[in-house]
């Protein structure tokens, strides 16, 4: 080998191993930064204040993988997730690596953005660590869930249950899985055991009612729908990501937690939550608003009252405020200050419908009829088809024997609400009276099978129809309109099927109106019905299918 | 070779290359369309239809030539006033509004198909009967019949069940009658149902799923096996969006494709669209439901995205970009482009700062790239949003609904016309 092929091989072999050095160096020295300092305007002073802290104990050298853990709990708790996700790929290259909690932050994060593939594999990494963390393997579980992947789901769920045999939200999962299947029996087994051992699992209820429903057992369905309603499913237990609301200070966040524990009857730990927000925005009226709130639940309205009045104080929205501040008044007899109340919130917001709405009700109950009708009349202006201010209006105007004007009312509820039975009731009776038959006939149609079976409404209802029915048949066949007449009695003889008096005289119409074949049929049904000691009827019946038929038989 | 020589023959061959490299990205620039403006002066808004008063809660709306004039005119679902209601376009670019057959009570979704065969369109209604939460069984499914001469009668298909929130039509089983998909939102109780069409206005209920919550449930052909599938967005908790499969003999089976952990999480809309024109419908869905709790509003995770059809009834989750209570996501090239932008109307914003977004375009840049371009911050309480070529001229107009249901009022609308400036 000559010089030259000596001196280009050695440069080659040199810039090799510069090569290999430089990048090891550069693997070695280069790591992730930690994030930038920055504001975060939605975000109160107290929670930049902590943040400097974690910072500069982050920042410190030699470099604490501790204070840089704390740094991502802050940023994490307070949703800044990709500043989280730069502390944690800080720790990832540290000595120790990242802990399961670390890899549970990552697939909280990965389930923010949607990403559920990440988020599962970040929850395998924490239940490799962790595997008794049942938190983390139940979001794993639902996370396959919500990915299509039954099978996988199944096992997760299982393995839950292998764990903690009655593991409510394991067992309503395969449940769900269960009904995705089209197997209802083995759905129903899962939600049976679920309310055996937690009653309180209310979501479950739901759901078992609905299958029971759609087999036709109505009966234990409609229990459960109504037990259903009490309240929602407590939350899961959660360690990991509870210890993280004692580093947010979003606001918002806060009083959304609030709220769902609330409402899930956890009154212990959403209490904290709101001490925590008057804290951190002490001019924020929300806090009152949902301290008055939970009060007035556990029927402690003078309580209530005194929180509610705070939230006005700091500028709360009333049409939020005083529609929960009159009933604790209201409940506590203190009528003249709930009058008052609403009368200063509509000074500042006079087109709210909601505060109209409590103006009127307040009016009928102080039994005002005429500020009543004033103030109904204004408010179905505006918003004509309110079932409550429509009916109550009707009712003082009927009263005040203005009928005709309450049917406007009735009119506008039958338009609306489809289902309403009182209103077409009122209607009907309204144009019986007034010995239009016509009129009368379609709302007791429309009321009389919306009514409950057995009812005294029902049988109410279909007297009045029984009534109308007839007298409007008379009215055809008078004017000598005997196919409408016959329609009319045909309506009739279905709500009176054993009736033979309808029954000739249906045959009667149809033989005038020219259809002799049906009338001879009709009298035929008739004669069946007749009694035997009925000899006049009897007769009257004989005389008309013996023939001839004259038109005396008809007067 | 002498070095001279090799060097000119290196120049030349860059120049060349240079050169070919210019003409290309002129040919290019030559054959891409003009793109148009995405800014909050692309469009001009303009109130169609009755005047909008007090807070007006139009619930949805579509665009359909009812009367068949060649004029695209809208209808709307209007929850105020309990009516479905025809804005009429009369003449190019002139609307005029009536209502169409009797009162529907809680009207949330209109579609258009013709239900008894005599070749004019129909309208269907889901009626909730009560708008407002309630697990009452005022739900209903109604179709306004249209006699040709601009005159509607309702007739009730299925009635006292929870709360319906979307109907549509589809021969769902082959034997060429128009079946019905029948979403039911309810509140604690709901279910999708479809509704066998036996001929002579008879049908039979089949139950696909039990649980409450349905807002949307389009049908297509989402698994490319030639059967009508049906795709759901199920809210209330559930957060998750399904695939009923169809084989079209009727029978379907129910596949969760994508859900949130997250119970607030606020789904709100969904739509398909081949957004990656790969001729497979996909899902587009928006979350941006702040109705619940006691703080009506935003919340940070809502947004935009959508579901990608990689065939075989797989799709694949892509985030398009946040939107703080969004709603109605819709595809369609609204820079003239040729590739599919999204828009999105905001519900749910924070209406006392001046600058919260009421109507998005989140445009697509190639990639699976979108950047959200404002299109405008009023009016409010955009709840739905349509889009269209009303005039025929090749342009695409908007035109949104209002549900104006929390303060502040003082930037309300009701039913919205939006137009590019001349």
């Amino acid at each position: 080998m000559n010089a030259r092929r000596l001196t280009w091989l050695g440069a080659a072999v040199a810039g090799v191993i510069v090569l290999i050095g430089g990048g090891l160096w550069y693997r070695g020295h280069s790591r992730p930064v930690l994030p930038e300092a920055a504001s975060y305007p939605s975000l109160p002073a107290q929670f930049h204040d902590h943040l400097a802290t974690a910072r500069r104990a982050a920042g410190a050298r030699p470099a604490n993988p501790e204070a840089v853990r704390r740094l991502a709990r802050l940023y994490q708790a307070n949703r800044l997730d990709r500043e989280a996700r730069t502390c944690i790929q800080w720790l990832a290259q540290s000595e120790g690596g990242l802990t399961a909690q670390d890899h549970y932050c990552l697939a909280e994060q990965a389930l923010n953005a949607g990403d559920l593939p990440s988020a599962q594999m970040e929850m395998r990494a924490v239940l490799q660590a962790e595997p008794a963390y049942l938190a983390a393997r139940l979001v794993l579980a639902e996370s396959l869930f919500k990915s299509g992947e039954e099978a996988a789901a199944a096992a997760e769920y299982e393995a839950l249950v292998a764990r903690e045999p009655d593991h409510p939200q394991a067992l309503l999962g395969l449940a769900r899985l269960a009904l995705q299947r089209g197997d209802d029996a083995a759905a129903i087994a899962r939600l049976e055991r679920v309310l055996a051992v937690h009653p309180e699992c209310t979501s479950g209820a739901a759901l078992l009612a609905q299958v029971l429903t759609r087999r036709g057992e109505t009966e234990r369905a409609e229990a459960l729908t109504e037990w259903s309603r009490q309240k929602r499913d407590p939350l899961p237990a959660d360690p990991w990501r509870g210890a993280l609301w004692a580093d947010c200070y979003d606001v918002q966040r806060l009083t959304l937690r609030f709220e769902e524990l609330v409402y899930s009857g956890q009154m212990e730990e959403a209490r904290p939550l709101l001490e925590r927000v008057a804290e951190l925005d002490p001019r924020n009226w929300l806090p009152h608003l949902l301290k008055g709130w939970t009060l007035a639940r556990a029927h402690r309205e003078a309580d209530a009252i005194v929180e509610y009045r705070q939230a006005l104080e700091k500028s709360g929205d009333p049409e939020r405020i005083v529609p929960l501040l009159v009933p604790c008044l209201l409940a506590l007899g203190r009528n003249p200050e709930a009058i008052e109340a609403v009368e200063a919130a509509l000074r500042t917001r006079p087109d709210s419908v909601a505060l109209l709405m409590l103006q009127a009700d307040l009016a009928v109950q102080q039994s005002d009829p005429v500020r009543t009708r004033a103030l109904l009349t204004a408010l179905l202006k505006r918003e004509p088809y309110l079932y409550t201010a429509n009916m109550q209006l009707a009712k003082i105007l009927w009263a005040q024997h203005e009928q005709a004007e309450a049917v406007a009312c009735l009119t506008r509820i039958t338009k609306a609400f489809p289902a309403d039975v009182a209103s077409r009731g009122l209607l009907g009776q309204y144009y019986l009276e007034k010995e239009d038959f016509a009129a009368a006939v379609p709302p007791l149609e429309q009321a009389l099978p919306l009514a409950t079976a057995g009812s005294a409404a029902r049988e109410r209802l279909s007297a009045m129809l029984v009534t109308a029915l007839g007298q409007l048949a008379d009215e055809f066949a008078q004017a000598k309109q005997f196919r409408p007449a016959a329609e009319a009695l045909t309506r009739l003889a279905a709500l009176q099927p054993d009736n033979p008096t309808i029954e000739i005289s249906l045959g009667d119409m149809l033989y005038q109106a020219g259809d002799a074949a049906a009338a001879r049929s009709q009298w035929e049904q008739a004669l069946k019905l007749a009694a035997p000691a009925d000899t006049g009827l009897r007769a009257a019946l004989a005389a008309r299918l013996n023939g001839p038929i004259t038109p005396e038989f008809f007067q | 070779m002498k070095t001279k020589t090799s060097l000119a023959l290196g120049l030349l061959l860059a120049g060349i290359s240079a050169m070919v490299w210019w003409l290309s990205q002129r040919g290019a620039a030559a054959g891409t369309p003009r793109k148009l403006s995405l800014d909050t002066s692309s469009f001009v808004p303009r109130a169609i239809g009755r005047a909008a008063e007090g807070q007006p809660w139009i619930t949805d709306l579509t665009i359909y030539d009812l009367d068949g004039d060649g004029l695209k005119d809208i209808i709307a679902c209007d929850g105020r006033l309990n009516q479905v209601v025809w804005i009429r376009q009369v003449s190019r670019g002139i609307f005029a509004e009536q209502d169409i057959g009797g009162p529907v009570a809680g009207p949330a979704h209109v579609e258009i198909a013709d239900m008894n065969g005599d070749g004019r369109p129909d309208v269907l209604v889901a009626s909730m009967g009560v708008i407002t939460p309630s697990n009452l069984k005022t739900g209903a499914v109604v179709v306004l019949l249209n006699d040709g001469a601009g005159h509607f009668t309702n007739r009730a298909l299925l009635d006292h069940v929870a709360r319906v929130t979307w109907v549509s039509a589809a021969d769902l089983n082959g034997d060429g009658r128009p079946d019905l998909v029948v979403g039911q939102f309810g509140y604690l109780e709901g279910e999708i149902r479809w509704m066998e069409n036996k001929g002579d206005w008879k049908f039979e209920s089949h139950s696909l799923l039990d649980l409450p919550g349905t807002i949307h449930a389009p049908v297509a052909d989402l698994t490319g096996d030639g059967h009508p599938d049906i795709a759901a967005l199920v809210a209330q908790d559930s957060e998750e969006v399904h695939l009923f499969a169809g084989d079209g003999q009727g029978r379907f089976r129910d596949h969760v494709l994508w859900g949130s952990t997250n119970k607030d999480y606020g789904s709100s809309g969904l739509s398909l669209c081949d957004v990656n024109q790969d001729g497979r419908p996909d899902i587009l869905y928006t979350n941006g439901d702040g109705f619940d709790y006691a703080t009506p509003g935003s919340r940070p995770w809502h947004g935009v995205q959508w579901l990608e059809n990689l065939g075989d009834g797989k799709f694949a989750f892509h985030r398009i970009g946040d939107f703080p209570g969004c709603y109605s996501p819709v595809g369609v090239d609204l820079d003239g482009d040729s590739d599919i932008d999204v828009i999105s109307t905001s519900g749910f914003n924070d209406w006392s700062n001046r600058s919260a977004v009421s109507l998005m375009c989140f445009e697509n840049l190639g990639g699976d790239r979108f950047v959200p371009r404002p299109l405008a911050h009023e009016p409010t309480h955009l709840i739905v949003v349509k889009a269209a070529d009303l005039f025929n001229d090749g342009r695409t107009e908007l035109v949104t609904g209002a549900f104006v249901f929390y303060p502040p009022y003082d930037r309300a609308s009701r039913v919205t016309l939006w137009e590019r400036p001349k």
